[in-house]
């Protein structure tokens, strides 16, 4: 789901590093606020957990790969905040270590799964979990797939009209919304059915212990 | 007469090969690319560019084969630039040194996937570990 470097132009990267920096700043200031010897043991396993799933690639019929996130699970646990601190800091991690993602889009990657993933898994929950429990937590987990791959799908497809030449050959990412959106989505809706038995399964496990 | 034969000849024969494409086979050495998913499997029949060293107009437009590969022949040194895309927006952006006479290296990729997993893990352990003592400290 994270945009390799390369794929988008500065006048989207350049904001987006203005926003995601604001961000960071508030994320940094609840994290501390809300520290304590019980929050950093859970957040450590569950950021791991984050930034394994990352890592596995889950190939799917027509040749392209998706991969779980965990932001659901992060998510219902520890609001949108924390959860973009440390999807943050995972994506840096990918970058550095495995080359997924990059530094340029760093940001987007943030904003788009850890802020945008987190919001609309805390959402889904807070809506159907006083009722439905369950059917709050599998939203989340879904929500969390392909709330993320729709921002990335979006901003993807304005790159050809955001950064072209003078005859019109885009300069970074070729391929327009009518392409990047069903491109993107279709896997996702599917990938997050499981995001959303994970997120079921692991937040039901762990508020069990 | 047979010079106007002649000239009609030759007229005809300039029109039968004007459309004509001619190819030649020549053994050489060529930069072959190939790119793969996290997961081994090939990136195949997608969206290519290569760009000449410094030059921003692209030197080949294609896509890559069934195996995820894709190939071009330098005719100048210095660092290729390649892209690959896919619709779903998997891909890349790097560059290759190449030359004419067949030397090329990529820039390595870094660590294999289990080893960039548990440095990965380490630093995230690592880093809430060391948070915790200054909590514990404090508190």
């Amino acid at each position: 789901m994270h945009i390799p470097d390369g794929f988008l132009s500065p006048q989207t990267y350049l904001p987006a590093y203005a926003l995601a920096a604001g961000g960071w700043v508030y994320a940094a200031r609840e994290l501390r606020r809300r520290v304590d010897e019980t929050l950093l043991p859970r957040l450590a396993v569950l950021t791991a957990l984050a930034f394994v799933l990352m890592t596995v690639m889950l190939p799917l019929p027509g040749g392209t790969s998706v991969h779980a996130s965990g932001i659901g699970i992060l998510a219902v646990i520890f609001g949108p905040w924390l959860t973009f601190a440390v999807v943050s800091l995972v994506l840096l991690l990918q970058a550095l270590v495995l080359g997924a993602g990059g530094i340029t889009v760093l940001p987007v990657n943030a904003l788009a799964m850890g802020l945008g993933g987190s919001v609309a898994a805390c959402l889904g929950y807070r809506l159907l979990a006083p009722r439905w429990e369950r059917a709050g937590l599998f939203a989340a987990g879904w929500l969390a797939a392909v709330v993320p791959a729709a921002l990335v799908a979006v901003v993807l497809g304005l790159q050809p009209a955001i950064a072209h030449r003078s005859d019109g050959q885009p300069l970074f990412f070729p391929f327009g919304l009518s392409v990047t959106l069903p491109a993107v989505l279709i896997p996702h809706a599917i990938l997050g059915l499981g995001e959303g038995l994970l997120t079921v399964l692991v937040v039901s496990f762990l508020r069990r212990r | 007469m047979r010079l106007l034969l002649a000239l009609a000849a030759a007229l005809l024969a300039g029109t039968l090969h004007a459309h004509s494409l001619i190819h030649t086979a020549q053994p050489g050495s060529a930069v072959i690319v190939e790119l793969r998913y996290a997961d081994g499997s090939p990136f195949s029949y997608e969206s290519t560019e290569v760009y000449r060293p410094a030059e921003s107009v692209p030197f080949l437009v294609g896509r890559t084969d069934a195996n995820g590969r894709l190939a071009f022949v330098p005719d100048r040194s210095g660092d290729w630039r390649v892209r690959a895309f896919s619709e779903d927006g998997h891909g890349g952006d790097f560059t290759i040194a190449a030359t004419p006479d067949g030397e090329s290296s990529a820039p390595s990729t870094g660590l294999s996937t289990i080893a960039a997993l548990a440095v990965g893990l380490s630093v995230i352990f690592g880093i809430f570990g060391i948070w915790s003592l200054f909590v514990r400290r404090r508190s």
